[in-house]
């Protein structure tokens, strides 16, 4: 039996020929049927002729090499990347509260741990509007047991079962994935929260990333990574690349070159025992 | 499969268009969402089956309409446009962070393809059983995605 209504992607589909029989058959039957199916004939001829399939094609094949040739520049990398020591006397010269750490307003927690954002972060707090390709990674830091956060400092120490909740900020709405490696080689993606493409990232301040981050018992450091580009891209050719880098780096914090197509941003945390 | 690219935009472009058109209302919007989704296809081409492509691409369009939707500055205009907005994730109000930050708390659990659900099933107007049949899930499948974000909504909602 007809409906009174059926939606869109309906009409499309019998237009197309891809609608099964039955629900054609009923679509047929309903009203206002005719002029629908008549305006998506007259739309797909105006549309086929404002672009013309030649061009449009021709476009649709020049970004989707564009992203192939991406994809393979940052699976070959860099040949042989520097290694970059850690340089303990100064992270540790970093971490001195006071002398490096920004003093943070600490908020009310609005409710218990789990996997969403750390309360303790202040959006208004980095409202600078960012010029070109700039972009930065921010981190804070609760301890077991604490229901606030504290804003830390690149190099700042942390334990196993700190909380760590991410934020980012860039200038251009580019395509943007956030990662961390760690001392034992693991690697971690935290945006977006699923999928395997890199997301849309947002201007105007930081922004939170939806879930907080436990840090594990994994030695020496974590090192979070921002990774963005003008043109969408996949995050697994960027987890095998760090892969490789850390894997290149032994026991030394890797230093990330995942090519020319991308920017990246770093952000340390040393691990303390 | 390998795909054709002038045949598959001559036979699946208009629709596409058509949907890009609605959800972003704006014209350079669309064209360059539309160019995204059929770029997504290629990607995606060796998956691709033969039969019926067009629920692939209508929800591939859906996505790509969101996450721009998700940063673009543009106001809602309309209700469906305040929704659409809504379930992207930016309502343009001064208080964007902490919306966005609702919403990122809605959909954190979420499967990515959660949002094109509830675009196709509070927007679009679609049966459960239409949805399912766009998105290829069971019925029981999308009625428990439905029923796990108004359940996280309403509780993010009573804090």
């Amino acid at each position: 039996m007809a409906k009174d209504r059926y939606p869109t992607i309906i009409y499309e589909q019998y237009v197309l020929g891809e609608l099964p029989d039955e629900v054609a058959r009923e679509l047929e039957a309903s009203q206002g049927f005719s002029q629908r199916v008549a305006e998506i004939h007259r739309s797909n001829r105006e549309i086929l002729e404002t672009y013309p399939p030649e061009s449009f094609a021709v476009r649709i094949r020049n970004q989707s090499d564009a992203l192939a040739a991406q994809d393979r520049r940052l699976l070959q990398g860099s040949a042989n990347p520097a290694r970059r020591p850690i340089h303990w006397p100064r992270l540790a010269m970093l971490a001195l509260p006071g002398a490096a750490v920004v003093a943070f307003a600490v908020m009310t927690a609005i409710g218990t741990f789990g996997p969403a954002p750390l309360p303790g972060f202040d959006p208004a707090y980095d409202q600078v509007r960012l010029k070109g390709s700039e972009q930065s990674l921010h981190l804070y830091r609760a301890v077991p047991g604490s229901t606030t956060a504290s804003r830390l400092t690149a190099g700042a120490p942390a334990r196993a079962g700190d909380r760590l909740q991410v934020a980012y900020s860039v200038a251009q709405p580019y395509y943007g994935a956030v990662l961390s490696v760690d001392g034992a080689g693991s690697i971690t993606l935290h945006y977006p929260v699923d999928g395997s493409d890199a997301s849309n990232l947002s201007t105007g301040g930081e922004q939170t990333l939806p879930r907080a981050f436990v840090l594990d018992d994994a030695p020496r450091f974590e090192l979070f990574v921002l990774v963005t580009s003008p043109s969408q891209f996949a995050i697994q050719p960027v987890k095998e690349r760090l892969r490789q880098l850390v894997a290149d780096a032994g026991t030394t914090i890797p230093a990330i070159d995942l090519g020319d197509a991308f920017t990246t941003t770093t952000f340390e945390v040393v691990k303390e025992p | 499969m390998a795909i054709d690219v002038e045949a598959y935009y001559r036979t699946y472009g208009p629709m596409v268009l058509r949907r890009c058109r609605y959800m972003l209302r704006n014209e350079d919007a669309a064209l360059d969402a539309m160019q995204d989704v059929f770029v997504e296809v290629l990607r995606r081409e060796h998956d691709l089956v033969h039969s019926a492509p067009s629920s692939l691409l209508y929800t591939i369009a859906t996505n790509v309409c969101l996450n721009r939707l998700r940063r673009s500055t543009r106001r809602p205009e309309t209700h469906d446009d305040e929704i659409l907005q809504t379930i992207a994730g930016n309502l343009g109000f001064e208080d964007e962070t902490l919306v966005n930050h609702f919403l990122d708390r809605v959909f954190s659990r979420e499967p990515e393809s959660t949002r094109a659900i509830a675009t196709l099933h509070y927007v679009d107007g679609l049966t459960l059983e239409e949805t399912a049949a766009q998105v290829g899930l069971s019925v029981s499948g999308i009625r428990k995605r439905l029923r796990a974000l108004r359940r996280r909504a309403s509780g993010l909602r009573d804090l």
